[in-house]
């Protein structure tokens, strides 16, 4: 019974994906025409990987950062649940580290943009600095 | 001396010998850790299962682990894990010890004590934040061989835009001691080696992995007397089967693929083996699981089919009360064998109370073949084995 009223409860309050809202990965690359697939994005963010030589540094924002909550949503396509269990999972077996993670917005250009390489996200329509580039835009 | 000890060695000379100047520029040491707190209990007093009797009990599963990780350079560095359980089965200790080596961003060399890589969540079987379940898959979890071994390891990670292929290979040796049906089973293998191969698209993951022992020596020094006492009389060849030393190997598929919402997840795995008294095993399962906002449910159904490689008792009876003796030792000895076929039905729930802790819940239906031992160890043989399982865990990492 209370397992009813759980799965009741939650599907009261719950909420409507991040329709409106959307995000732009934003680089502090060299070359201002790189543009990166949904999937490249995802593997840099999960694996930590790229499929060019250039060696690119993801960089999140701490979990509850609503621009995290809809990167997770929209790119990733994981809860934020199933994304700590996962590092979990690489960290104790050796094989990586999740990327950096910054409090804020701020923070985060800030890292960027001192950083060659840096990948982080931002909401879309975010004012940036003249030398990072949107290397992939969320729908 | 062993490979364990080189490393040993072989760290503790590295961190004397590096330049400091570049120790100073990159070193950093992290630590890092896991624990967890399981109870639970079966609803049966005639069996036990994982441990478990119809007491709720805290001492099967919990653990607390402390992992080092240390870096001497951008492409040197060495970790190690130190595990206590509370288990009586497994010893406490270190269980992790190795150097790696990242040369470029996409290869990874290992050497050192290493957990053995073949089922999804194997080599973090006992980080239980990183798994949906309590009590992964018996069937697949309990079941394969080897879990961790002292030797080398390459990882090599291809990524095809968005598609990642991960390969790894190992190879090294195995020694421990196990306990089954409350004897200590000796098992060493010179030479272990296999290998996965990972495929990442998106939410979809597609595995394949294999682990080889050309040859596997056991030793039970309970069952020496009879061996002894069966080559005395002349059965040197029923003797001869239960010597274990021959090859082993297992081989698996995996495939899942994880949503915003929901997962599906499912791995089949077949061991198989020269020795006769080891019988062939297959085993699955296969789990869906759904997320309402934080709290993720999950149902399992696993099954494992052990095909029976009972010795023939070449032994006639009633010819005299020494052979009658070791006619019941063969027996005896027989039935000591496990004979694994259980289907379960697992429910399960997970909430993530806060990013690094999780709290869960879970409830199995165990349903057993009758005259097998369906991994109980059977204390009253008129049970039917069937019984439920109740669990409930705390997860946490920091």
């Amino acid at each position: 019974m209370l397992k009813y009223t759980l799965i009741l409860l939650s599907l009261l309050s719950f909420s409507p994906a991040f329709g409106e809202e959307n995000i732009w990965v934003v680089a502090n690359v060299s070359d201002s025409s790189i543009a990166l697939s949904k999937a490249e994005v995802r593997t840099l963010f999960m694996n930590n990987s790229t499929s060019d030589s250039s060696l690119l540094q993801p960089v999140s924002l701490v979990p509850g950062h609503r621009a995290r909550s809809i990167f997770n949503a929209k790119v990733i396509a994981l809860p934020e649940s199933r994304i700590q269990s996962y590092w979990a999972q690489m960290r104790f077996s050796g094989r990586m580290a999740a990327p950096k993670e910054m409090d804020s917005l701020q923070a985060m250009l800030q890292y960027i943009g001192e950083n060659e390489g840096a990948v982080g996200y931002v909401p879309a329509g975010t004012e940036l600095p003249s030398h990072l580039t949107v290397v992939y835009a969320s729908l | 001396m062993t490979i364990f000890k080189v490393m040993l060695a072989v760290m503790a000379a590295a961190s004397v010998i590096l330049p400091s100047r570049a120790v100073a520029e990159t070193n950093k040491l992290d630590l890092s850790g896991f624990a967890r707190v399981v109870g639970g209990f079966v609803d049966t007093d005639k069996a036990t299962y994982e441990g478990y009797n119809d007491k709720i009990s805290f001492s099967e599963k919990s653990l607390f682990a402390v992992q080092a990780d240390y870096n001497f350079s951008s492409t040197w560095s060495a970790s190690a894990q130190f595990l206590l359980h509370t288990d009586e089965d497994r010893e406490s200790g270190i269980e992790w010890l190795y150097l790696t080596y990242t040369p470029v961003e996409d290869i990874q060399l290992n050497v050192g004590r290493l957990r053995t890589p073949f089922l999804k969540y194997s080599d973090v079987i006992d980080v239980g934040f990183a798994y949906p379940w309590i009590n992964a898959p018996q069937q697949l979890y309990s079941s394969y061989m080897f879990s961790q071994y002292e030797g080398a390891n390459a990882r090599y990670r291809a990524n095809f835009e968005g598609l990642v292929v991960d390969f790894e290979a190992y190879v090294g040796q195995y020694k421990d001691s196990l306990v089954s049906s409350g004897i200590d089973v000796e098992v060493e293998l010179d030479t272990l080696f296999g290998g996965v191969i990972e495929v990442n698209y998106g939410g979809l993951q597609l595995r394949t992995a294999t682990i080889n022992g050309p040859k596997v020596e056991t030793t039970i020094e309970e069952i020496a007397p009879l061996l002894q006492g069966l080559r005395a009389a002349g059965f040197e060849q029923l003797a001869e089967k239960f010597e274990i030393n021959d090859s082993a190997r297992a081989f698996l598929l995996g495939a899942s693929y994880d949503t915003l919402n929901w997962y599906i997840s499912s791995e089949w795995m077949r061991v198989s083996s020269d020795i006769d008294v080891l019988a062939n095993l297959e085993s699955f399962y296969i789990s869906y699981g759904y997320y309402f906002d934080d709290i993720l449910f999950h149902l399992t159904y696993a099954s494992s089919n052990q095909s029976l490689n009972t010795i023939e008792n070449t032994i006639p009876p009633g010819i005299s009360p020494e052979l009658d003796q070791l006619r019941f030792g063969v027996d005896a000895l027989n039935s000591f064998f496990p004979t694994d076929d259980l289907n379960t039905w697992t429910l399960g729930a997970r909430w993530d109370v806060k990013t690094n802790l999780a709290l869960k819940a879970e409830l199995s239906f165990l349903d057993g073949k009758e005259g097998k031992t369906s991994f109980f160890d059977v204390e009253d043989e008129s049970f039917d084995r069937n019984a439920m399982l109740y669990q409930l865990a705390l997860e946490w990492v920091f």
